[in-house]
C-alpha cells in the first residue's frame, strides 16, 4: 500500500474536477461549486474542453493543460469517456481518481471496470469507486461530492458502500450530534478497498473511530488483518443477512451458515463491533470516537431518579454488564453527597434534590475510585434544576478527576433545555443519549471492544498435523470419476491425514467380506451404506447399528442393499461400510463452509436436535488455534452439557478444542478442494478419553 | 372438558393442605380426566408385588410418603424394574433409606413408560396476575436453554395450540429429519384441561407435571407435584 498515492487520494493538496460544468444542477458544476463552498484551501482545477471558467475558476480543456501539480482528480464525465480521462490523468502524474461516474459493473460493464483500474495502476494511481458520492473531510476542508455539505465535525470517519446513505448520514450529523471528520462513498470498490482503508484512516491523525457501512466485502481476509491490526475502534454495520441463509446447501453446515452468522464470527476475530442497526451505529461511533476502552466489568451509575435508574439496571443486564453493589467505603463516601433517604448502593440515587455540587462531587470521587471502571450518570429535568448547569457540573468533575482511562456516557432526560445541555457535553468530548439505555449501551461497546481487542490478539498458533499427499490422492481418485463428493469412507480417509480420530472404518463389496471384516474389527459393528448417490443415509434406510454377531451381519446386509435401492434405483453403490461401534458418548457436530467472502469457515455446536432445531452453533473463519477452539467451546447456549450435566463427568474438552484444531488446518490446507463437510456425530467422552468421529461428509469444490 | 367426578375430587380438596401426597395429586388428575401413567400404592411389599402383576413389568417403585417431597434425593425412585426379583430388591432399598425418614412410608408402584419426547407443564401463581400457566420442553431444554412459554389462565384450545408453537423446539414436537412429530392434540387438552381444572379449583396453587411423556399417539403423566392451600 503505497501511503503517499492514498494520501494524495483522501488529503490532496490540488484538486482537478474532470467534467466541471458551468451549468447548475449538473454533477460536474455541484462538484465545483461544494470545493468552493467546503472552503478548500488547495487549488481547484475545473477540466472542460469548452468552458473557459467555471465559479469563477479558471477552466482547462485537459488535466494535461493544468500548470500546477494534481493530487486528486474527481471525475464525473460519462463512463464511456472515463478510459480516456484515466489516462489524461495518469500522464499529468495525478495520484489517485475519486471516479464518482456510474455505469461499470454495477450494470455489468465489469470489463470497463477492470480496464481502468488495470490502466491506473499502471500509472501507479488508486481508484475511489467507481459509482460513488465522493469524499468529505472536515480537517481538509474537502468535500468533493455532490454531497451538499461537510458533516458535523466530529473525530469519527464513516465508510459507506451505499452512496445514497452516505447523502442521508451527512444530514444526520446535524440533528443526531454525532460528528464525523470523513466520510467516504465507496461504491464498486474496484481498487480501494475497505480494507485498504481501515489501514488507511488508522494512521489518520484526526480520526479516533473507524465506522462502517457493508454491503459485502470483497477481501474478508484482507479487511480482518487490516481491522485486526488497527489501533483505533471500529464499528461495522452489516447489512444483508437475512436472506443469504435460504440458498440449498449439501451439508449441515452449509444450510446454518448464513451471512450473519459468518461476518459476526470474522468481526468478532477481527476485533470489529457490530452495529445492530442504524441508530446503534451512530450511538456506538459516538462513545468509541470520544471515549476510552472500559477496561473491567464495573458499571457504576449516578441517577437523580429512580425510573431511569431502573431502566439503566435493565439495560446493563441486557448489554451484558449487570450491576453490582459498590463496595462499601465507596458507599459511605458517596452517601455523604445525597438525602439521608439518597441510596449509595448501584444505581447511585442523588434523588430529585441533588444540585450540580452533589453531580460534581459524586462524579469526581467515583470516577478517581479505583474499583469503578466506567460511569453512566443520568439526569431527570427537575423544576429545581437548570440541565446546562448539571452538564457544566459533570463535565468539570470529570476533569478534576483526571481520569482519562475510564470511559463515561451521560442521559438526560427532558426537554428541549436537555437537549441543548446534551449537545453541549457532545461538543465537550462526552458522549450524551436521550435515553438511559443509550447510555448504557455505549459502555457496554467500549466493554466489548477492550473484550474483542483482547482476545483478536490471544494465541493464534495452529495444529500441524497433516498429510497432504495422502489426502489429495484420495480427492483426485474421486475426481477422476467425476465426482465432487467423497464418500463416507474416502472423507474419513482425509480426516485421518489430518490427524482426526474416526472410528475404524472398511468397506466390504460382498456379504462374506462384510462377516469377515465385522469380525476383524470386532462386534458390536455399524453398517452404512456407500454411495455418492445417497447422501442422507439414514433416510434412506442405509444405517443398522449394533450388530452382534455373523448372522446379523448378514441380514442387515441385505436389508440396506434393498432399502438403498428403494430409495435410489440407479444409485452407484461402492459398497458397504463396516464400522467399529463407538461407545456412546457426548455428540458435537464440526463442519465447514467455504466462504465466498472469508474462505474457509468451521462451524461447532452439540448435535441432534441442538443443532437440527436450536440452531446452537458457532462459527470462526480459520485458521482456529486451540485456545480459540476452546472458547468456541464454551460460547454455544448448550457450553454445560460438555461440562457434565445431571451427574455426568465433564466431556474431553481439551480433546475436542485439539480436534477443532486439526480440523482447521484440513479445510485450511485444502482451501481449493473442499467445498463444505460435516464431522456429524463427533462422539465426545469422558476427560482424558478424547473424541471419536463417527460419520464424515466432504463436498468437494467444482473445478 | 366437563370434570369426571367432582365430589371426588372436592373431597380430595378438601383433605389435604399443602403439597399432596403424589398418590393424591394423580389419583386427582385422573378423576379429572387428565392422562395419568397407571400406578397403584401399596402398604408392602407383598400388595406391591400383586400391584406390578396388574399393572405389568417393567415398573417403577417409587415410595410415597407426606415427610418426603424429594423422593430421588432420599433414595426413593427405582426406574425399569424388570420382574418380581427386581422389585424385591428396589422395595428393600427403598426400606432402608426412607424408613427411618418415615417409618409409615407407603410406595407407589407405576408403569415405566416408554421413551418419548419428554415436557413439562406447569401452575404457579403471579402476585398481579394469579395463575401462570407453564409449558416446555423438559430436562436440559428447560434448564440451559430456557425455552419455556408461560400464558395466563384460562387459556382456550386456539390459545394454547398457539402456545404449544411459540417455543423454539417445536420442529422437536412436529416432527424433523426422519424423526416422527408427536400427538400435539393430546399435548394441547392437557393444557386446556389443567386451564380448566385450576380454574375451577383455584385452591391448586402450584402444579408440576414433569415430565409429561409425549408418543405419536397420545401422551402419559409421568410425575406430579401439586399444592393445595
Amino acid at each position: 500500500m503505497n501511503k503517499d498515492v492514498l494520501n494524495g487520494l483522501f488529503r490532496p493538496k490540488a484538486v482537478a474536477v474532470v467534467g466541471a460544468s458551468a451549468t447548475p444542477g449538473k454533477i460536474g458544476y455541484t462538484v465545483v461549486k461544494n470545493l468552493i463552498d467546503s472552503k478548500y484551501e488547495g487549488n481547484i482545477y475545473p477540466i472542460n474542453p469548452k468552458a473557459s471558467d467555471i465559479l469563477g475558476l479558471k477552466a482547462y480543456p485537459s488535466v494535461k493543460d493544468v500548470p500546477g501539480f494534481i493530487d486528486a482528480a474527481v471525475i464525473v464525465v460519462p463512463s464511456t469517456l472515463v478510459p480516456q480521462a484515466v489516462i489524461e490523468c495518469g500522464e499529468k502524474g495525478v495520484k489517485g481518481l475519486i471516479i464518482i461516474t456510474s455505469g461499470f459493473s454495477e450494470v455489468g460493464q465489469k470489463d470497463l471496470e477492470a480496464q481502468i483500474v488495470q490502466s491506473a495502476n499502471n500509472y501507479g494511481m488508486r481508484i475511489l469507486g467507481p459509482n460513488i458520492v465522493g469524499s468529505l473531510s472536515n480537517s481538509d476542508k474537502l468535500n468533493a461530492s455532490f454531497a451538499p455539505f461537510l458533516p458535523l465535525a466530529g473525530k469519527a470517519s464513516l465508510v459507506s458502500q451505499s452512496g445514497a446513505l452516505l447523502i442521508a448520514i451527512d444530514a444526520a450529523t446535524y440533528t443526531r450530534k454525532v460528528g464525523f471528520d470523513k466520510l467516504i462513498s465507496i461504491g464498486n470498490m474496484a481498487d480501494v478497498s475497505i480494507a485498504d482503508i481501515v489501514e488507511w484512516l488508522n494512521e489518520d491523525e484526526n480520526t479516533t473511530c473507524i465506522s462502517l457501512y457493508i454491503e459485502g466485502l470483497k477481501d474478508g481476509r484482507h479487511f480482518m488483518e487490516a481491522s485486526r491490526k488497527a489501533r483505533k475502534p471500529i464499528v461495522a454495520l452489516k447489512a444483508g443477512v437475512s436472506a443469504h441463509g435460504a440458498a440449498a446447501a449439501a451439508s449441515h453446515t452449509g444450510s446454518l451458515a448464513g451471512a450473519a452468522k459468518v461476518y459476526g464470527a470474522a468481526f468478532q476475530q477481527a476485533g470489529v463491533l457490530q452495529a445492530t442497526d442504524l441508530d446503534n451505529l451512530f450511538d456506538t461511533t459516538l462513545a468509541l470516537s470520544l471515549q476510552p476502552p472500559m477496561n473491567g466489568e464495573n458499571l457504576l451509575i449516578i441517577t437523580n431518579g429512580g425510573g431511569v435508574g431502573v431502566l439503566a439496571t435493565d439495560a446493563a443486564e441486557k448489554y451484558g454488564l449487570p450491576l453490582k453493589f459498590a463496595p462499601a467505603d465507596v458507599q459511605a463516601e458517596l452517601k455523604k453527597h445525597m438525602p439521608e433517604f439518597g441510596s449509595a448502593k448501584n444505581p447511585v440515587d442523588l434523588t430529585g434534590m441533588a444540585g450540580n455540587e452533589w453531580y460534581a462531587d459524586s462524579v469526581r470521587f467515583s470516577l478517581s475510585h479505583p474499583w469503578v471502571d466506567g460511569l453512566v450518570v443520568l439526569y431527570c429535568e427537575t423544576a429545581m434544576t437548570d440541565p446546562q448547569e448539571i452538564a457544566i457540573a459533570i463535565h468539570k468533575a470529570i476533569q478534576e478527576s483526571g481520569e482519562k482511562n475510564k470511559p463515561v456516557a451521560v442521559s438526560f432526560v427532558g426537554g428541549e433545555r436537555s437537549a441543548q445541555a446534551m449537545t453541549w457535553l457532545v461538543e465537550h468530548g462526552i458522549p450524551a443519549y436521550g435515553a438511559p439505555d443509550k447510555a448504557v449501551n455505549a459502555l457496554a461497546s467500549l466493554r466489548e471492544y477492550a473484550r474483542i481487542k483482547e482476545m483478536a490478539h490471544e494465541d493464534t498458533s495452529i495444529c500441524k498435523n497433516e498429510n497432504r499427499e495422502q489426502a489429495l490422492k484420495v480427492i483426485n481418485a474421486a475426481r477422476a470419476e467425476g465426482r465432487e463428493s467423497l464418500t463416507e469412507v474416502e472423507a474419513k480417509q482425509v480426516f485421518t491425514a489430518y490427524g482426526l480420530p474416526v472410528t475404524t472404518t472398511t468397506l466390504a463389496h460382498t456379504e462374506d467380506e462384510a462377516v469377515q471384516m465385522a469380525n476383524k474389527i470386532g462386534f458390536p459393528v455399524v453398517m452404512k451404506i456407500v454411495s455418492p448417490d445417497i447422501l442422507h443415509k439414514s433416510d434412506a434406510g442405509g444405517v443398522k447399528v449394533n450388530i452382534k454377531d455373523e448372522k446379523e451381519v448378514r441380514e442387515a446386509y441385505q436389508a440396506i442393499l434393498s432399502n438403498a435401492k428403494a430409495y435410489k434405483a440407479d444409485a452407484d453403490i461402492h459398497g458397504i461400510a463396516i464400522q467399529e461401534m463407538a461407545p456412546w458418548g457426548t455428540e458435537v457436530i464440526l463442519g465447514s463452509i467455504n466462504d465466498p467472502t472469508f474462505g474457509p469457515t468451521l462451524m461447532f455446536g452439540l448435535g441432534g436436535i441442538f443443532v437440527e432445531v436450536l440452531k446452537d452453533v458457532t462459527f470462526r473463519v480459520t485458521p482456529v488455534s486451540t485456545s480459540q477452539a476452546l472458547r468456541m467451546l464454551g460460547e454455544i447456549r448448550g457450553a454445560p452439557i460438555l461440562g457434565g450435566v445431571r451427574g455426568e463427568a465433564p466431556r474431553d474438552r481439551k480433546m475436542l478444542a485439539d480436534t477443532i484444531c486439526n480440523y482447521s488446518s484440513m479445510i485450511l490446507d485444502l482451501a481449493d478442494e473442499i467445498s463444505e463437510s460435516d464431522a456429524n456425530p463427533v462422539l465426545v467422552y469422558e476427560e482424558g478419553k478424547g473424541v471419536k468421529v463417527v460419520d464424515a461428509r466432504i463436498i468437494l469444490k467444482k473445478k | 372438558m366437563i370434570s369426571m367426578n367432582s365430589s371426588r375430587i372436592d373431597l380430595l380438596m378438601h383433605s389435604t393442605h399443602g403439597v399432596a401426597p403424589e398418590a393424591s395429586a394423580r389419583e386427582l388428575l385422573l378423576e379429572w380426566g387428565l392422562p395419568v401413567a397407571p400406578f397403584r400404592v401399596a402398604l408392602d411389599l407383598q400388595q406391591a408385588v400383586q400391584c406390578a402383576k396388574e399393572i405389568g413389568y417393567p415398573v417403577v417403585l417409587k415410595v410415597n410418603s407426606p415427610v418426603i417431597v424429594h423422593k430421588t434425593d432420599a433414595g426413593g425412585v427405582h426406574l425399569n424394574l424388570k420382574d418380581q426379583a427386581d422389585l424385591e430388591r428396589a422395595y428393600l432399598a427403598i426400606q432402608q433409606s426412607c424408613g427411618k425418614l418415615d417409618p409409615a412410608f407407603k410406595v407407589m408402584v407405576e408403569k415405566m413408560c416408554p421413551p418419548g419426547v419428554e415436557v413439562i407443564i406447569g401452575v404457579s401463581q403471579d402476585e398481579q396476575f394469579g395463575p401462570v400457566l407453564m409449558f416446555g420442553l423438559g430436562g436440559i431444554f428447560v434448564e440451559l436453554f430456557k425455552d419455556v412459554a408461560f400464558r395466563l389462565i384460562p387459556l382456550d384450545e386456539i390459545q394454547a395450540r398457539e402456545m404449544i408453537s411459540s417455543i423454539k423446539s417445536y420442529p422437536v414436537l412436529t416432527g424433523f429429519r426422519s424423526k416422527p412429530g408427536v400427538d400435539i392434540g393430546a399435548l394441547q387438552n392437557i393444557l386446556t384441561s389443567v386451564s380448566e381444572l385450576i380454574t375451577r379449583y383455584p385452591q391448586i396453587t402450584e402444579l408440576d407435571l414433569n415430565p409429561v411423556i409425549l408418543y405419536p399417539d397420545g401422551a402419559l403423566i409421568v410425575d406430579t407435584r401439586m399444592v393445595i392451600q
